[in-house]
């Protein structure tokens, strides 16, 4: 009985003839053929597509060739450091190109910190902060990012005053005092809380410390009195903000860098040098050592020490300078310094600093900027537009990220006493990590494609130069070609990058 | 001898003392006057249905959940919100979750070792020379190069029973260690639990199995809308001719 109905029901379940022969019906042919047709129709609409380019070409009498890439350009560029209109197409690209990676590099850091600073406030206890974040968030990311980019541009830089009357920081005629002696009197008081930090008896220890501050302030003040050491000099505004833009101070290195150079270098070496050893330390014997903190002062205190022996540098005992009648003049160093005498040459010749401060100055019409750093509005405008718009998505991202760590991690932490820091480091961080690592290349994919708005406002970036280059050599196939490489190139380096740090938090499961 | 006697006193001081302790959730009263003494190397059965307050009981003695009313003293030191005080009982008493909770960025040898090196500062040799001898305990010592996602329910809360251990604590707290687990494991894990109370840990078990009440306890007690409705030596606890409070008796009928 049983053997009868299992032989009929193939018969009743399957159709009552079979219109397709078997090798139609395999599931794996099936889909084999699928494909071929699909790259068949794909290979026969690419033909024609590159056929009709060709032949519309051909008629307006331009095929397509890199050879016009030699010819010279003929236009000015704004923001293009050495680059003048006598210069060829491709040197116009690679500007363009430059200008780009400008607001690509600096914007992704400064996306990122701001980002997660954000995302951070999210989460926080204090509710004035968490509601003005979540404020920021939502206004951003609701708003179209060219519209932000007209924002900036339009509103917040036309408010600006004109460059005669710019906002300057510090503001002009400030005195400053002198930062040196302070960083150096701040340094031994550090560096001596430090050495006491391990000292049982906390009498012993708070003498020590209260003893060496009153020793430091004292000198300090004697310096004052009886040498002048402290007395303020005048110091030159650094950072100019106006219509025109932002201009920042220079630091250009002297004839002492190099030698400077070597302090910084053997100051990184012993830092990292004690880092590795106090850990050694740490997981040989268990004892606690703050290496973090002692490797940032011994590379505190070569820096420090490499700006003094520098300052200890003698100099020529007379140069000569031209003074206001434009005669040859032997005096010595510190006073042509004094009177302002120095070209910039000899002040990077004889100077006793291994950088040297060169605030922004204009020119004798107060039009251009003659020494500094210049940064163009429409420069500002984009960087500000893209690394605001962008953060508003990385906070939320870096909120998600700390909230998809489970409570019970949490929990696990306090209940084995982990301190706070610990647990934020060494349990929250990596498994938020995690999570917030994927999302965030996709912002920074976003970030670096989003910066050809840059066209809006005028700011020479790549997309901005190609146009002009297509609209006078009419090469728009081969032009679109190179933007479309350059874009991908950007984007698969920052792929890269994010896949790399990516597999570094990956879990391991079964 | 006068000197010994202290010491034998000393002892038998409770180890934990909770007082007229009371807990809300919002308008919530979860936690109604507990008042609960737990002995040194006393092993403390709580039951109750769901709902009840016995896991945020628990939770309450190593601060994972704040009491709002009421003292709590572990260890001799007193609860509250003293933040060195916290630590310190937290150092004192280890605890073992439903959820394992094991940390899955970390190998399971790095998960046993943490707390010890980075609360106890011990040196990566000890820390790991202990962690190997508390797997060999819990019967997994080839597992320890593993992820806790590779291993299976039951490995994977011995594995946190052994990270709890690690700390070396006085009391061991148990939440619904069980609960989680497929019918097969929940043995292996009882077993380990056996094995730690035959030792003479103190500790405090939110179970559901009646099975390891009866056997392992020394005192059960059954918890209901936040109180403390009974409590006993399992014996009479489990018996059937003991007449119960009428909740306790309900409650009973329904697992037994």
């Amino acid at each position: 009985m049983l053997e009868s109905q299992s032989m009929e029901r193939p018969a009743d379940g399957s159709p009552p003839e079979n219109l397709l022969p078997a090798i139609f019906r395999d599931g794996r042919i099936l889909q084999g053929i699928a494909q071929i047709i699909f790259v068949a129709i794909v290979v026969l609409v690419l033909n024609n597509l590159q056929t009709r380019i060709n032949t519309a070409l051909e008629s307006t009498n331009q095929s397509p060739n890199f050879e016009f890439l030699q010819n010279r350009a003929g236009f000015d560029i704004a923001d293009s450091g050495s680059y003048s209109s006598n210069d060829r197409y491709i040197d116009a690209f690679r500007v363009g190109f430059i200008n780009t990676i400008r607001v690509v590099l600096f914007g992704l850091v400064a996306t990122t910190v701001l980002g997660i600073m954000v995302g951070i406030f999210l989460l926080s206890r204090n509710f004035l902060l968490r509601t003005i974040s979540r404020a920021y968030v939502e206004v951003l990311r609701n708003t179209p990012i060219l519209l932000q980019i007209f924002a900036w541009f339009f509103i917040v830089i036309f408010a600006l005053p004109q460059q005669q009357q710019s906002f300057a920081f510090p503001q002009e005629g400030i005195r400053s005092l002198p930062l040196m002696q302070y960083a150096l009197s701040l340094f031994v008081i550090l560096v001596i809380w430090q050495a006491t930090g391990s000292m049982r008896r906390p009498a012993w220890r708070n003498g020590i410390r209260q003893v060496s501050v009153a020793v430091v302030v004292l000198a300090n003040l004697l310096g004052l009195v009886l040498v002048g050491t402290g007395t303020p000099i005048e110091f030159r505004p650094g950072i100019y903000i106006s219509i025109k833009g932002v201009a920042v101070f220079e630091l250009i290195p002297s004839s002492l860098f190099a030698v400077w150079m070597v302090f910084v270098v053997v100051g990184a070496v012993v830092a990292i040098a004690m880092s590795r050893y106090f850990q050694f330390i740490t997981e040989t014997t268990g004892k606690p050592i703050p290496r973090t903190r002692y490797a940032l002062l011994a590379f505190a205190g070569f820096t420090l020490l490499g700006w003094l022996v520098m300052g200890m540098r003698p100099t020529p005992s007379v140069i000569p300078v031209l003074d206001e009648s434009g005669e040859v003049v032997e005096m010595p160093y510190d006073d042509a310094f004094e009177s302002g005498l120095l070209t910039i040459e000899q002040e990077l010749e004889y100077t006793r600093q291994p950088l040297l401060y060169r605030p922004p100055t204009l020119d004798r019409r107060g039009r251009n900027i003659e020494t500094g750093i210049e940064i163009s509005p429409s420069y500002l405008a984009v960087f500000l537009g893209l690394v605001i718009y962008t953060s508003a998505f990385i906070a939320e991202i870096v909120r998600a990220g700390i909230q998809a760590v489970p409570r019970g991690q949490l929990e696990a932490s306090r209940a084995l006493g982990l301190s706070q820091g610990d647990m934020l480091r060494l349990i929250i961080l990596p498994q938020a990590l995690r999570v917030i690592i994927p999302p965030l290349g996709n912002q920074f994919l976003n970030l670096s494609k989003n910066s050809s708005l840059a066209i809006a406002v005028s700011y020479t970036d790549i997309y901005q130069v190609t146009n002009t280059i297509i609209n006078q050599s009419g090469q728009s196939v081969t032009g679109i070609l190179m933007v479309l490489l350059a874009y991908l190139l950007i984007s698969l380096l920052i792929s890269l990058g994010m896949n790399l740090v990516n597999q570094r938090f990956q879990l391991v499961t079964r | 001898m006068q000197e010994l006697n202290q010491q034998v006193m000393a002892s038998d001081e409770p180890i934990i003392i909770c007082r007229e302790m009371n807990k809300w959730f919002g308008d919530f009263h979860v936690l109604r006057n507990i008042t609960l003494e737990v002995m040194p190397q006393e092993v403390l059965v709580i039951i109750g249905p769901s709902g009840s307050g016995k896991s945020t009981l628990i939770r309450c003695i190593n601060r994972l959940e704040e009491h709002q009313d009421g003292r709590i003293v572990v260890n001799g030191i007193e609860l509250s919100h003293d933040v060195q005080n916290i630590a310190e009982i937290r150092r004192e008493t280890g605890m073992v979750f439903q959820q394992f909770n094991l940390f899955p960025h970390l190998t399971v040898m790095d998960n046993i070792t943490l707390a010890p090196m980075k609360v106890r500062h011990w040196a990566r040799d000890k820390a790991e020379q202990r962690a190997m001898e508390l797997l060999e305990r819990v019967e997994i010592p080839e597992q320890a190069c593993k992820y806790p996602g590779q291993l299976s329910g039951g490995q994977q809360q011995r594995v946190a029973i052994a990270r709890a251990l690690a700390m070396e604590p006085r009391i061991m707290l148990f939440d619904e260690p069980t609960s989680a687990l497929d019918p097969e494991m929940i043995k292996e894990v009882l077993d380990v639990m056996k094995e730690l109370a035959l030792s003479g840990m103190t500790m405090l078990v939110v179970t559901h199995e009646m099975g390891f009440a009866r056997e392992v306890a020394d005192r059960v007690i059954f918890m209901d809308m936040g109180r403390i409705v009974e409590e006993g030596p399992p014996e009479n606890f489990f018996s059937p001719d003991i007449v119960h409070h009428p909740r306790t008796q309900e409650f009973l009928d329904q697992i037994l």
